[in-house]
């Protein structure tokens, strides 16, 4: 197996680290749903980074069939949260978060 | 004589309940039908009751049926029949089939009514045979969604508000319950959640505040609380009062009576060395003491029926607690006596009045009078049934407490004494409700509403008098059937007296 | 010996009353009655027939009596009750008097309820009655005795209040209940005593304890059977009428006349008497007991005679005249002689059922009008019932050779003999009350002229009425020769009979009086009483307000001294206002108040926990990343 350069290995988890924060922010802090989900597959694809670089670095398989399985079940929930926002913009008219306050206790 | 029919007298219930489900277009068809489902159940019994008398095993509470159920939690699904419960589960049948009877032509109550009454039963009639702890458990807790909603559904005005304190309280008991069984379930050495395992368990200390002392305490307040045992009884007026007549008879009839029966069973008879202890003793007396007194009293303070009644519910059970802890067998059999006999006179007022209620929709006693003009064979049925519930001699009230109080005056003249007491409120507080409702000038809510029952209804007061009579009279055959359960018990219990 | 008649004794009548209560429900009196005094003449039959085999047993105590084993009640620890009937000496007599005067009461009734709506339920209660009545003094257990105790309270209840619509009647029916209860207490103690302490309820198992010594000498406690002797006066001042709980008697005189005939004169009020006779050898090991019985009585017969010359209603002045006269029996058993206490018993019932059923017909024939103030002047209108009554008043007042006197005279003299010349002199005091105000009220009632358009319009009632009064009179003279005093020759038949059902406790312990004491004794009661009776006769004849007591006295007298207003103020209400007070403070305010608190509680914390729960799902998120880093920083600063 061919191993990372030094250097390399620091560079992948900055890369995944950076792409979860953005991604973190961008969930925490956008107003509009579909950024908030772009956002929250950002943070998916941030760990995703994260598992098959050190599925390299180990040489081991294990993250990356953790990686697969990720995968699909983040397209399937893409998929899903998707056509709920569709729903949702059909119902309330908007897309944006805070304008669903049904859940209000 | 199978043994499975045994289990059917749990399982038969829980399937019809389901099979009411199917009638939910034509309520008619599902009265009749739930009417007609309890033919088979009776059949059950009947068949338990041969297997109890054959059975010749020695010992305290001989299973019948066992099989696994989950052996991760050790537990079998255990279910053990001796005279203790089998006098309760005939009850519980016997009750059943009189409401259904009721029911029948009854608008309000629909195939969803009655399956939950029927799962009700299931579950009632499991945790009266339950011989394994968790199996116990769930059985227990399954009887309280039935009867949640049958009361939050189905009854008056103020029922969520009673629905809700039902649930809360005995769920707070059968937390308590449910810790001392993990406690148990936790120990190294058990080897099952059954029964007889739990009662051979060793190394718990028997002394005050050792860890057997808690696992009773825990069994103990899920069963003070059922019972209902003063000052835990707040939530029975209420309940009692908001639900529909048929959950007040069952729960007269049956709850309260898995209260006296859980102590007995799970508590005395498991640790027999913690309920001789002088404090536990003492408080419970104490406490039952207090049941018949202030029970009495808070009948006599109601202007509401179905209250009055409700509240010397609480006095009578107080009188069963009261045997329970005398730890004489006439006093024990007594209580288990005073079960049946309180189940069929409390549940026969209940009926009868629920009865006139249909009509009135009124509780107030003031509404009432001169039902005697109205109807007079009614208000015989009524006198008959308050005079059992009063402790008249010839009826089975009499009975009952008249074993409780000699047993307990063996050891504690004066809780005897005082007891007494409660038999003279009893009378005071109950004939006050015949004097109001029975007596006097017809009024305008009986003169606007006729009383003219159907022959179902008729159908369903009459069986409970006659066995009211025949047990008032041939007492002895039913004390015959709890003597060889309850023997084993005292002897144990006078036993760890001497120790 | 093994006799299986008396359970018919017993089932006749109680058939009756199902036929009728259950079955018939037949709106005619006459056709109820029937069935109903059908069975009770097949119970007096029945009777008749266990008496006559009773008494060609042989009178060794062991020997003598008939048992009759039905089934087993309860058996349950040291309890056991079998549920069997025993025909004694002492029950035989009281058997007879019971169906005897029960179906004569029976037949009275037929034409005393022929105007009623439901004259089924009438006859039905008062065969059920008979039934429990018959228990009572059949059963050989105490716990079965307790059964026909509690039962003809039960029947009493529901005679009482009879007339169910006047509030009047359904509350003094449940006040007779509940001062029953009250006694009933007493008498479950003394059954707790008897299982627990002496192992057997069996009464002459229990007799028999008395002279066993094997078991006297296995350290039953003292104060067992005091217990035993004491609760059991106090069940019987209870059923017996006595102070303290004689209060149900008076107003149980709302029912039909024939019942306060029955029931609450001729042989329900007697069971405490008899209950006492029959367990007396018990009752005699507490002397102190023993003189309670007679203070209590003669405390009772002088009370309720000052009530009694005072009242204007002439079935209240019969019943006062009843507690007095149970005041005279429980001074003779305190006097040690439950002989003269039984004898008196008798004779009681038969005079006074007579006057109960005279009076009846005297209300009845008044139109239901049962003030004296009415009356007046109706010897010529109902001449038969006029001669009855008298008859039954010369009777009670013990005029000489009637059965009045042998009874009084036996009792006063075992006074005399037991408790001296105070004692005497104290029962003589109430016995000359007993002739003042009986001849008050006959001399109100058939005397003078007519005080109102009833008594002028009064008429003789039918035979049906009338013939069982001239039954009764004719029992009421001659009843007493069954047992004369010494100085008559020895003929003393009904201590004879009974004395064997007493073990020899307590029978001729009393020293016996000179021959002279004895004349002496019968000469001045006599010749007191009936110039008393004379003078109240002429007296009354003149001017029928008049006041036999100094006035303070009257106003307390007719106002019965105020005894229930001193219960209902010091005892009932007190208990009553403390208990619901407790059960208020207790149920609502605290443990109410405790669960609604804490569900108030739960809310509570609910809506503040909401306040978290805004809605957005950003708001959650950042409280997720704020909470978890703030653990997973407090877990990295710790594994520092």
């Amino acid at each position: 197996m061919i191993s990372l350069p030094v250097g390399e290995l620091e560079f992948h988890v900055f890369v995944s680290i950076a792409l979860f924060a953005i991604g973190a922010y961008g969930f925490l802090c956008k107003r509009s749903g579909l950024i908030a989900l772009m956002c929250l597959e950002l943070m998916l694809n941030g760990v995703n980074l994260f598992l098959m670089t050190f599925s390299k670095h180990h040489s081991s398989p294990d993250g990356a069939s953790l990686f697969l399985f990720i995968v699909l079940v983040a397209a399937a929930e893409a998929a899903i949260a998707l056509s709920i926002f569709v729903i949702l913009s059909r119902r309330f008219g908007s897309v944006v978060l805070d304008d669903y306050r049904r859940l209000k206790g | 004589m199978d043994p499975i029919n045994t289990a059917m007298l749990i399982f038969w219930p829980a399937i019809f309940a389901f099979l009411l489900f199917t009638f939910r277009k034509n309520k008619k068809a599902a009265q009749w039908a739930n009417m007609v489902f309890h033919l088979p159940w009776f059949w059950f019994l009947y068949q338990s009751c041969l297997l109890w008398r054959s059975s010749t095993a020695d010992g305290m509470f001989p299973i019948v049926f066992n099989s696994d159920f989950f052996p991760l939690l050790k537990s079998n699904f255990a279910l053990g029949l001796d005279g203790l419960n089998l006098p309760l589960i005939g009850l519980n049948v016997f009750l059943s089939f009189c409401l259904s009877l009721y029911a029948l032509g009854k608008e309000k109550l629909s195939s969803s009514y009655l399956a939950l009454f029927a799962l009700l039963n299931a579950a009632s009639v499991g945790s009266l045979m339950a011989a394994d702890a968790f199996v116990f458990y769930i059985f227990w807790e399954a009887m309280l969604i039935p009867m949640f909603f049958l009361i939050g559904i189905w009854g008056s005005k103020n029922r969520v508000y009673a629905a809700l304190k039902f649930f809360a309280f005995t769920m707070l008991g059968s937390l308590a319950m449910l810790a001392a069984i993990l406690y148990l379930w936790v120990q190294p050495d058990i080897q099952s959640m059954g029964w007889h395992s739990i009662a051979q368990l060793g190394l718990l200390g028997d002394g005050l505040w050792s860890p057997r002392f808690w696992v009773f305490c825990g069994f103990l307040i899920a069963f003070l609380v059922k019972i209902p045992a003063w000052p835990l009884h707040v939530w029975l007026p209420d309940a009692h009062t908001e639900a529909p007549t048929g959950a007040s008879v069952i729960l007269a009839g049956v709850l309260l009576k898995l209260g006296v029966y859980g102590i007995a069973r799970w508590c005395l008879a498991l640790f027999p060395s913690i309920a001789v202890l002088d404090v536990v003793s003492f408080t419970m007396k104490v406490l039952a003491l207090a049941g018949i007194i202030l029970g009495s009293y808070g009948a006599l303070r109601q202007t509401d029926i179905k209250r009055t009644i409700a509240y010397s519910s609480v006095a009578h059970l107080g009188f069963m607690l009261l045997g329970l802890f005398s730890f004489q067998l006439a006093g024990f059999q007594g209580a288990m006596f005073q079960n049946i006999a309180h189940g069929l006179s409390t549940g026969a007022l209940f009926l009868i009045f629920g009865i006139i209620y249909d009509r009135t929709h009124t509780r107030e006693l003031s509404d009432y009078g001169g039902l005697g003009i109205v109807n007079p064979r009614l208000s015989m049925l009524f006198v008959l049934s308050v005079m059992a519930s009063i402790g008249l001699p010839g009826l089975p009230g009499f009975i009952g407490e008249f074993l409780i109080l000699n047993g307990t005056f063996v050891l504690s003249p004066w809780f005897a004494f005082f007891a007494c007491f409660g038999i003279l409120l009893g009378a005071v507080y109950m004939l006050r409700i015949v004097r109001g409702m029975i007596y006097g000038e017809t009024s305008s809510v009986l003169k606007s509403h006729p009383i003219k029952l159907s022959f179902s209804e008729w159908g369903s007061i009459i069986p409970m008098i006659i066995a009211m009579i025949v047990l008032g009279f041939w007492g002895q055959g039913l004390i015959a059937v709890t003597a060889r359960a309850s023997a084993t018990i005292i002897y144990n219990l006078q036993g760890e007296i001497l120790r | 010996m093994i006799f299986e008649g008396l359970r018919w004794i017993l089932l006749a009548p109680l058939l009756g009353a199902v036929l009728n209560g259950v079955i018939l429900q037949n709106k005619s009196a006459k056709i109820s009655g029937l069935v109903a005094t059908l069975a009770s003449l097949v119970a007096f039959g029945f009777s008749v027939v266990a008496c006559s085999q009773l008494s060609g047993l042989n009178s060794a105590p062991e020997q003598n009596f008939l048992i009759d084993p039905l089934f087993t009640w309860m058996s349950s620890g040291h309890v056991y009750v079998p549920f069997n009937l025993e025909l004694t000496s002492i029950t035989s007599v009281m058997l007879l008097v019971i169906t005897g005067i029960g179906s004569l009461i029976h037949i009275y009734s037929i034409s005393y309820l022929s105007e009623e709506e439901s004259p089924w339920r009438f006859f039905s209660y008062l065969n059920l009655f008979l039934a429990a009545m018959l228990v009572l003094v059949l059963a050989s257990n105490l716990a079965v005795v307790f059964l026909g105790w509690e039962g003809v309270g039960l029947c009493s209840y529901l005679l009482i209040g009879y007339w169910y619509k006047k509030p009047e009647n359904t509350a003094a029916g449940m006040k007779a209940f509940i001062t029953n209860r009250v006694g009933d207490i007493g008498f479950l103690i003394a059954l707790f005593v008897a299982f627990s302490f002496f192992q057997t309820g069996d009464i002459s198992r229990l007799a028999e304890r008395v002279n066993d010594y094997a078991f006297l000498s296995s350290g039953v406690p003292t104060w067992a059977w005091y217990t035993f002797a004491g609760s059991l006066l106090w069940a019987a001042t209870a059923k017996s009428a006595q102070i303290p709980l004689y209060i149900w008697l008076p107003d149980a005189m709302a029912g039909p006349t024939p019942v306060s005939a029955l029931i609450h004169a001729a042989t329900m009020v007697t069971s405490g008497i008899f209950l006492i006779c029959r367990v007396w050898p018990l009752f005699a090991m507490s002397p102190v007991i023993v003189d309670a019985a007679f203070w209590i009585g003669m405390s009772t017969a002088w009370l309720a005679a000052l009530i009694a010359v005072s009242q204007t209603d002439v079935k209240k002045v019969l019943a006062y005249s009843t507690v007095s006269q149970l005041g005279f029996m429980f001074v003779a058993l305190g006097a040690g002689s439950p002989a003269a206490a039984f004898f008196h018993v008798i004779t009681h019932a038969c005079f006074k059922a007579l006057l109960f059923l005279a009076a009846g017909s005297v209300i009845h024939g008044m139109h239901h009008k049962q003030e004296m103030s009415l009356m007046g002047g109706l010897k010529d209108k109902m001449k038969i019932t006029h001669v009855c009554f008298l008859i039954g008043t010369l009777a009670i007042i013990g005029f000489p050779l009637t059965a009045g006197f042998f009874s009084k005279d036996m009792i006063l003299a075992k006074v005399f003999a037991a408790q001296g010349v105070f004692g005497y002199i104290l029962l003589l005091g109430a016995a000359l009350l007993t002739a003042a105000y009986m001849f008050r009220a006959y001399t109100l009632c058939f005397w003078g002229g007519a005080r109102s358009e009833y008594a002028q319009k009064a008429h003789e009632s039918d035979p049906l009425m009338y013939m069982p009064l001239v039954v009764l009179a004719f029992l009421s003279l001659f009843i007493g020769w069954l047992e004369l005093p010494e100085v008559f020759g020895h003929f003393t038949k009904i201590t004879d009979w009974v004395h064997s059902s007493w073990y020899g406790v307590g029978v001729g312990e009393q020293a016996h009086l000179s021959h002279l004491a004895e004349w002496l004794l019968m000469l001045i009661t006599s010749v007191l009483s009936l110039t008393v009776a004379y003078y109240s006769f002429k007296i009354y004849q003149r001017n029928p307000e008049f006041k036999i007591l100094p006035e303070p006295l009257h106003k307390w007298s007719t106002n019965k001294f105020y005894v229930d207003e001193a219960f209902e103020l010091l005892l009932i209400k007190p208990s009553m206002k403390a208990g619901r007070f407790i059960n208020r403070i207790s149920d609502e305010t605290t443990f109410n108040g405790l669960a609604n608190g804490s569900f108030r509680f739960t809310r509570l914390s609910g809506r503040l926990l909401a306040l978290f729960h805004t809605g957005s799902v950003q708001t959650y998120a950042w409280h997720f990343v704020f909470w978890s880093s703030l653990i997973v920083g407090a877990i990295f600063l710790w594994t520092l």
